[in-house]
């Protein structure tokens, strides 16, 4: 991938420098290898301007959501995975509930990871491709602030993207 | 992501917080007249708006109460001023008052010279500030001129004598800011200090996010969208994400000469094609630029030892011959890696 790991330089290197992620909403730490946590541009910005301490708190995300995030990273800064490898692991780790994939994709935004973005936003709008507009507001969770009157006006004017549907 | 500083909306797709504001507007209007520091309460009611359109309600922290009507304050603040507001949930003011009493947050308000800060806060152990800082007299502007337009000229195009100033883009901004940075957190951190169960899990994300999936959908899915919800219908209609469309799905630009009204040149070029999908015999529908309803349909460079394989619908019909082999197999053909028949045009 893109990101051309520096760290095989030498194998008998002292030792790998690791950086631990702790989630501030349920206090788990996870250590990872500096190169597999800094495909986030927000820990790199934080470790570049010498903010990162040892233990980097991650605000607003749960440990379960940054265990998704870390599998992410460590898959694509492996230089052996061929482009294949990486596509199917991404679609694994976004194989997930619609909540799941609402907090992955805040949270591939809060630590800036372009490509974890990407699949996660795709994933979310695939999820209601092809579906009516009440099956999206119920997957959605989302309010209907129309009255009826507007709710058939707006439909109306989009008559065109409903052929198939009742 | 949309480069937001070229948005263009449809000017007819209302923005649902302008129709909230200026409906809250009429309300306050004889607040509004009274005394001098317009701006200020220009400001404060614009930023009101934004949370009462996030489902928040005012409250009284004086009299624990929740506010009734549109009555914001007993005095409005004229020059230098701080002031701040209570919000709370319908929700928390139905479980009715327990022993802490009601979980409020606040928003303070501070101006400083030509700029207001605000700072937004659980009421009780707020552990998170939210913070934006405002351009008072640039917001005050454009929501003014907004404002006139949307009161006196009402359903017409919203074109204003102002138009070239992008009002409605800085209005937007304005909403997003607040919205994101202040009304969204807050309803989170209250939600789990109330023990409600957080905002619907789409309208959590922040805008940008929402239009980033938007531009994630094919196009006939974002118009579905569209009859979600006023603010996903604001949000769905934005040109540039039209334009994108309109290029996903046919391939060109020729059909949107102008680059507005991007939604329905998109929606015409569909009833077009599918018009003449059903109208004419698939045999002829080549000749006359061939539906692709879809993606343009790519296909690989066929070995060319072989048939050319061609897949799917008006090639599977036409003639077996190996299409546009005669054309083609030049002695340099290997270095066409693809050839892209869907948008051949003849």
């Amino acid at each position: 991938m893109a990101s051309a790991p520096e760290n095989e330089k030498n194998a008998s290197a002292p030792e790998k420098k690791t950086l631990t992620l702790k989630s501030m909403i349920n206090n788990e730490e996870f250590v990872v290898d500096e190169h597999v946590a800094l495909q986030s541009v927000t820990i790199k910005n934080m470790v570049d301007s010498d903010c990162a301490g040892d233990v980097i708190p991650v605000p607003t995300i749960s440990g379960e959501i940054l265990a998704l995030v870390i599998e992410y990273c460590k898959n694509h800064a492996n230089p052996s995975a061929s482009e294949d490898d990486l596509k199917k692991a991404d679609a694994g780790i976004v194989a997930k509930d619609i909540y799941t994939l609402i907090d992955l994709v805040l949270a591939a935004n809060f630590l800036d990871i372009k490509g974890l973005l990407e699949v996660t936003s795709q994933k979310i709008a695939d999820s209601i491709k092809d579906l009516p507009h009440q099956d999206v507001r119920e997957i959605f969770g989302v309010e209907n602030d129309y009255t009826p009157e507007e709710e058939a006006a707006v439909r109306a004017e989009h008559d065109w993207a409903f052929e198939g549907f009742p | 992501m949309l480069m937001m500083m070229g948005l263009r909306w449809r000017p007819q797709s209302r923005f649902p917080f302008l129709r909230n504001l200026v409906s809250l507007g009429k309300c306050l209007k004889k607040e509004l007249g009274e005394g001098g520091g317009g701006n200020h309460k220009l400001l404060l009611i614009a930023v009101h708006a934004v949370l009462l359109e996030s489902s928040f309600v005012a409250f009284d922290s004086v009299t624990k109460m929740k506010v009734e009507g549109f009555h914001l304050l007993d005095e409005w603040p004229t020059s230098e001023f701080s002031v701040t507001l209570w919000y709370t949930l319908p929700e928390i003011i139905n479980q009715g008052v327990s022993e802490d009493g009601i979980e409020t947050v606040f928003l303070k308000f501070r101006s400083l010279g030509k700029y207001v800060n605000v700072n937004g806060s659980l009421a009780r152990n707020g552990c998170g500030v939210h913070r934006v800082c405002l351009d008072e007299d640039r917001l005050s502007f454009f929501l003014n001129i907004m404002w006139a337009n949307c009161d006196s000229i009402k359903e017409k195009n919203g074109k204003g004598s102002f138009s070239h100033l992008h009002p409605e883009k800085e209005v937007f901004e304005f909403w997003r800011t607040i919205k994101d940075s202040l009304a969204l957190p807050l309803l989170i951190d209250l939600c789990e200090k109330a023990g409600l169960p957080s905002p619907p899990c789409f309208m959590r994300l922040p805008i940008d996010l929402k239009l980033k999936i938007l531009e994630s959908l094919p196009g006939v899915d974002v118009a579905k969208v569209g009859c979600v919800c006023s603010e996903l219908r604001y949000l769905s209609s934005n040109d540039d994400l039209w334009n994108q469309k309109f290029v996903e799905q046919f391939g060109n630009v020729e059909g949107l000469a102008g680059g507005s009204h991007s939604k329905e040149k998109f929606a015409k070029s569909w009833e077009t094609r599918k018009r003449r999908r059903m109208a004419v015999p698939v045999r002829l529908g080549r000749l006359m630029g061939g539906p692709h309803i879809f993606a343009p349909r790519i296909i690989r460079d066929p070995d060319p030892l072989r048939e050319p394989r061609i897949i799917g619908g008006d090639y599977d019909l036409g003639p077996a011959f190996p299409l546009g082999r005669s054309v083609r197999a030049s002695p340099r053909r290997h270095v066409i890696p693809y050839c892209n028949l869907g948008i051949r045009r003849h």
